[in-house]
């Protein structure tokens, strides 16, 4: 963090530093203060989906009036005063998880936050047939960002759910497993078997170690995404761990052969 | 079956090939082939460079898409507030009996397709169903048999106006500087046309619902051009006059003689005794309910002198097809004022001097949102007009756009000129094609003559405008929403913390202002501030235009000056309550659509402006006002709107997709009988969670009909709890329809009308006639026929 520009502002009646358009929920954490996210995640984009991050914000200008903002996109600024636990803040995430709760009512996650909260069962009607969706859209914004957007989310309202074109295994998938990584209640599933990776109905061939043959933990359209991607060559990506090993330990003994026939002078550069 | 792919190929070839034009191609692909075919999307998803999935999940986030093929005759039951009131669900029910499908479904041939569709603006002609493109007013269980025999789409029926191709303009005129404007605009208020006496034929949506086509062309086909020379006279197709019900309206000017209900049988009486003769035909004439004399002249009925046009000022008074017309009535001089004597942030000052506030609901001060933007970094500056006008029961907008398309551009580029942006939107809703048409007309036009388009009027100032078509979802008019709209993504909006003056569309510095606000622009910049705060009350300035609808007897557009009480409007313009009894009596006007309340009499004293009522618990919002009479049940009402808005919630937020579908069920079993005691307490106190919680306008002012109902009228809620009864005689599982035999004239016209074969007797007079309350579904339509009142309901 630049030590210039840096400001004072009030979190839980502590004096912070912050520094311009930093999110109260990084200046937060960096306070030691817990804030609680489910839609949040380093790799993506704030988006203000979940609102379990709200917080209580005013300042002085605002002649007494705070503000419910959710953390994670709300700017730091000088002289700001935030609350993270008021009794207000508490009751707007009692009522999300609540809800939440009506939601996927067999989600761990979300039954063990809403205890925190002091809901131990919904107080509204359950959804039928409910899955352990939250609709945070941590796996659509991921596939996005770190992959090929290969599933969305459908429909509006309360209609809306995270799926694919028609319903059917999308086409652009890469079995890359960044949606079942991110997703906070387990819904998203895969399987892996041998060679054979499955997940959103569709089976992916796991890349092979091109030295031993050993399945590597990336499909080969992973793979490939990947390489082109980072402008890297595929083959890349094509050996197993072991196998780096052992080629590395080999183009070391090689170079200190061709150093000792005087082929090579310590230090210079030799192409691998 | 294959789908032949040459229709997408072409509609591609007309869009550049980028994502931003996604859902304008495909609406024209849904156009092509009445739905959205797969092998289609994906040829879109290769072209546009977008991913198949973000297509996919365009194409089922907008309602006006659909995945499966519609029917030949599609049939959208509008059901706007207005619409609702008059017996919509009633309609829908009837047309579902008779198709034997439910809405969003087609029937198995691919004749009907029926869809329950938000409030369409012809509000003033509620119930409305939509026959493909063409609106029916006044629809009754009763006239429903009609619609069925509507001809399919493409059959030999005349093309409605919203059709017709955009006409070239003339290359000859063309303004290199202010002075050629200037002396042109002379020339055209000299001419010979422009003295002529004019007929004015009202060809707004809602007089065109009722015949207005007809009309016209009965006028045209009897008046050539010969005969209009030999008369003196000029005929002229109108935007909406905003009295709607009383349409077709046609009015001859500068006599000002208002003649209502006109049909084409009319027309040659009209050219032979009014035209020719100067005499006054009786039959045609608008009586005033106040004194229930017939007026004669456009300025005398009460509906139109009360009013202070300012927004509305040329509409109805003017072809909106016709930039001449525009330019006769002053059009364009504000922008040739502000090009040649004022600079960019001279006009930006007599804006925010005026203090004019935003006109969509919100209501934030536009010089202030102006200066903003001008301040703000980037690399490009946007003008967006927000024509998504989504309220049930509002249609001011849809007039505006309609009617004066001219003035809204104008004010568009004289804003443009204050913030130094080069491009602006104007984004309309799906449902408003004719306004669509009209814009496009005027832009085309203006772009001919060079006061749109590179080196406006040789001014140096260089603006352009593009419409863009919005997808059937309310929420879209949600300023951020509407950008991601904008830039052919799902309408999904985001948190206002950082504003789109600093980061909007494409994340540049953006100002959106509803299209009410953009036509009162010229009129500030030609008049001075000054004048603008002339009218109005300390905190808002100017006038405001509302759509007045309901249980009242003059529905229609009224403008007046903010700080009008509601009483004034409802009981001046509005002619007071429609129907008589003890039924009709006031009960309630609801404001600002699904984001305001509803107030009871004891309120009716209330001015109406920006900080007035948000007080009493409700908001002036964009200017829908509904009056309800005794025969609307208030739990009824707050259920509509619930439904109304987890139908159109985006569902990103947790409050509002899950919380206000959580209190739609709670309310709706209050009126099924089905209430709790605490149920009252849990709406409460989920609302509060609502009101901070939600991301969007749309979720915070959600809770809003629930908590203003429940303010006013607790004891209706009470009573549908506690005695399971329903006051008012709505809610179906409360209510019973018993024949009151000492009414009945036994002549059996509801057994005919019901659909649930619910009513046993023979038609004889003397015979006794029952209803079985177990088959007897409350349809209403042996209420709607029978002429005794013998039907009652409790």
């Amino acid at each position: 963090m630049e030590q210039e520009n840096l400001f004072e502002m009030t979190i839980n009646g502590r004096r912070v530093k912050a520094a311009p358009g930093e999110l109260l929920l990084h200046v937060a954490r960096r306070a030691g203060i817990a804030i609680p996210t489910l839609c949040d995640h380093p790799a993506v984009e704030p988006f203000g989906s979940c609102r379990l991050c709200v917080v209580e914000v005013t300042r002085e200008s605002w002649r007494g009036w705070k503000g419910i903002m959710t953390a994670c996109l709300y700017p730091a600024a000088e002289g700001l005063v935030v609350e993270t636990d008021s009794d207000r803040v508490r009751h707007v995430r009692r009522n999300v998880l609540d809800m939440l709760l009506a939601r996927c009512p067999d989600s761990a996650l979300i039954q063990r936050l809403a205890a925190e909260y002091g809901v131990t069962r919904t107080s509204f009607t359950v959804r039928d047939n409910p899955d352990l969706c939250i609709l945070c859209g941590l796996c659509t914004r991921v596939c996005e960002t770190a992959a090929t957007s290969a599933i969305s989310t459908v429909q509006r309202g309360h209609h809306r759910e995270v799926g694919t074109p028609w319903g059917g295994p999308p086409p652009d998938c890469i079995g890359c497993l960044a949606c079942a990584h991110v997703c906070p209640t387990g819904h998203i599933t895969f399987q892996e078997q041998g060679l054979t990776r499955s997940i959103w109905g569709r089976e992916f061939e796991l890349q092979r170690c091109g030295d031993c043959g050993k399945p590597l933990p990336l499909t080969v359209d992973q793979a490939a995404f990947l390489a082109q991607r980072q402008e890297l060559d595929p083959s890349y990506f094509a050996r197993c761990a072991d196998c780096q090993r052992k080629s590395v330990a080999q183009t070391m003994g090689r170079i200190a052969g061709w150093q000792r026939l005087g082929l090579v002078q310590e230090g210079e550069e030799v192409a691998s | 079956m294959q789908v032949d792919i040459k229709p997408t190929e072409q509609i591609l070839a007309r869009h550049p090939a980028r994502p931003q034009f996604l859902i304008s191609v495909l609406q024209d692909i849904q156009l092509a082939y009445r739905y959205l075919p797969r092998e289609a999307l994906e040829r879109v998803a290769q072209a546009l460079h977008v991913p198949l999935a973000r297509v996919y999940g365009v194409a089922t986030f907008y309602k006006t898409f659909s995945l499966s093929p519609r029917g030949e005759r599609e049939l959208r039951v509008c059901t706007g507030t207005a619409c609702h009131i008059r017996g919509a669900p009633l309609v829908l029910h009837e047309l579902q009996s008779r198709l034997g499908i439910k809405p969003g479904q087609t029937t198995e041939d691919l004749s009907f397709s029926l869809e329950a569709v938000n409030c369409v603006g012809a509000c003033a002609l509620a119930p409305v169903v939509m026959v493909n493109d063409v609106a029916h007013g006044n629809v009754s269980v009763t006239s429903v048999r009609r619609l069925l025999k509507a001809p399919a789409r493409g059959a030999a029926e005349p093309a409605p106006p919203a059709h017709d191709p955009v006409r070239t303009p003339d290359p000859a005129v063309r303004y290199a500087t202010v002075e050629d404007f200037r002396r042109h605009v002379a020339q055209v208020k000299g001419s010979e046309l422009a003295t002529r006496r004019r007929v004015l034929m009202c060809c707004g949506t809602g007089c065109l619902a009722g015949g207005a086509q007809g009309v016209a062309q009965a006028f045209a086909e009897q008046l050539d051009d010969g005969k209009l020379a030999e008369l003196n006279l000029v005929l002229k197709r109108t935007g909406c006059h905003g009295f709607c019900e009383k349409g077709p309206l046609v009015v001859l000017m500068p006599r000002g003689l208002f003649y209502k209900n006109v049909k084409p049988a009319d027309v040659p009486a009209i050219i032979e005794r009014s035209i020719v003769h100067d005499e006054v035909i009786e039959e045609l004439l608008y009586v005033e309910p106040s004194t229930g004399k017939p007026v004669a002249g456009y300025g005398e009925i009460e509906f139109y002198a009360q009013q202070t046009r300012v927004a509305m000022r040329n509409i109805g008074l003017m072809d909106p097809a016709s930039l001449d017309d525009y330019l006769l009535r002053d059009g364009y001089a504000a922008l040739a004022r502000a090009l040649s004597e004022m600079t960019p942030d001279g006009v930006l000052t007599t804006i925010e001097k005026a203090r004019l506030r935003g006109r969509g609901g919100g209501g934030f001060d536009a010089g202030r949102k102006w200066r903003s933007c001008r301040r703000a970094e980037g690399e490009a500056r946007y003008v967006i007009a927000n024509g998504d006008e989504g309220d049930p029961g509002a249609f001011m907008d849809r007039s505006i756009m309609e009617g004066d398309p001219h003035g809204v551009l104008e004010g568009m580029i004289i804003g443009a000129y204050a913030l130094e942006s080069h491009q602006g939107y104007i984004y309309v809703r799906q449902e408003y094609p004719l306004a669509v048409r009209h814009l496009q007309q005027a832009i085309e036009d203006a772009r001919a003559r060079n006061l749109l388009g590179d080196d406006i009027l040789g001014s140096g100032f260089s603006f352009d405008i593009e419409i863009s078509r919005g997808g059937g979802a309310f929420v879209c008019g949600e300023s951020s929403a509407l950008m991601r709209s904008v830039e052919g993504k799902v309408g999904e909006p985001r948190a206002k913390y950082v504003h789109a003056t600093d980061k909007g569309l494409w994340d540049q510095p953006t100002v959106l202002n509803n299209v009410e606000t953009w036509v009162t622009v010229p009129r500030i910049v030609e008049q001075g501030a000054d004048w603008f705060l002339g009218l109005g009350t300390e905190g808002s300035k100017g006038t405001k235009a509302f759509s007045l609808v309901g249980k009242v007897k003059n529905t229609g557009l009224v403008e007046v000056e903010m700080g009008t009480t509601l009483r004034q409007i409802i009981f001046g313009p509005g002619g007071g309550m429609l129907d008589m009894g003890d039924r009709g009596r006031f009960k309630a006007v609801q404001t600002g659509g699904p984001s305001g309340g509803c107030l009871p009499e004891s309120m009716l004293d209330l001015a109406v402006d920006f900080d007035t009522l948000t007080e009493a618990g409700s908001m002036m919002g964009s200017g829908g006002m509904i009056v309800m009479d005794h025969s609307t049940c208030m739990v009824d009402v707050a259920r509509y709107f619930l439904s109304f808005l987890v139908d159109e919630s985006c569902g990103k937020c947790v409050p509002c997709r899950e919380g206000l579908f959580q209190m739609y069920h709670i309310v709706s079993r209050i009126c099924e009988g089905q209430g709790r005691p605490e149920d009252l307490a849990q709406i409460e106190d989920l609302s509060q969670s609502i009101l901070v919680g939600s991301l969007c306008a749309l979720g915070k002012s959600g809770p809003n009909p629930v908590l203003s109902t429940l303010r006013y009228f607790r004891h209706e809620y009470e009573a549908h709890i506690n005695e399971r009864r329903c006051p008012a005689g709505v809610c179906k599982a409360l209510i019973t329809y018993s024949v009151v035999n000492a009414s009945c004239d036994g002549c059996g016209a509801c057994l005919k009308a019901c659909a649930s074969s619910a009513i046993l007797g023979t038609p004889k007079k003397g015979d006794t006639f029952n209803i079985d309350e177990a088959k007897c579904d409350r349809c209403g339509a042996c209420v709607t026929v029978c002429k005794r009142g013998a039907i009652a309901v409790a």
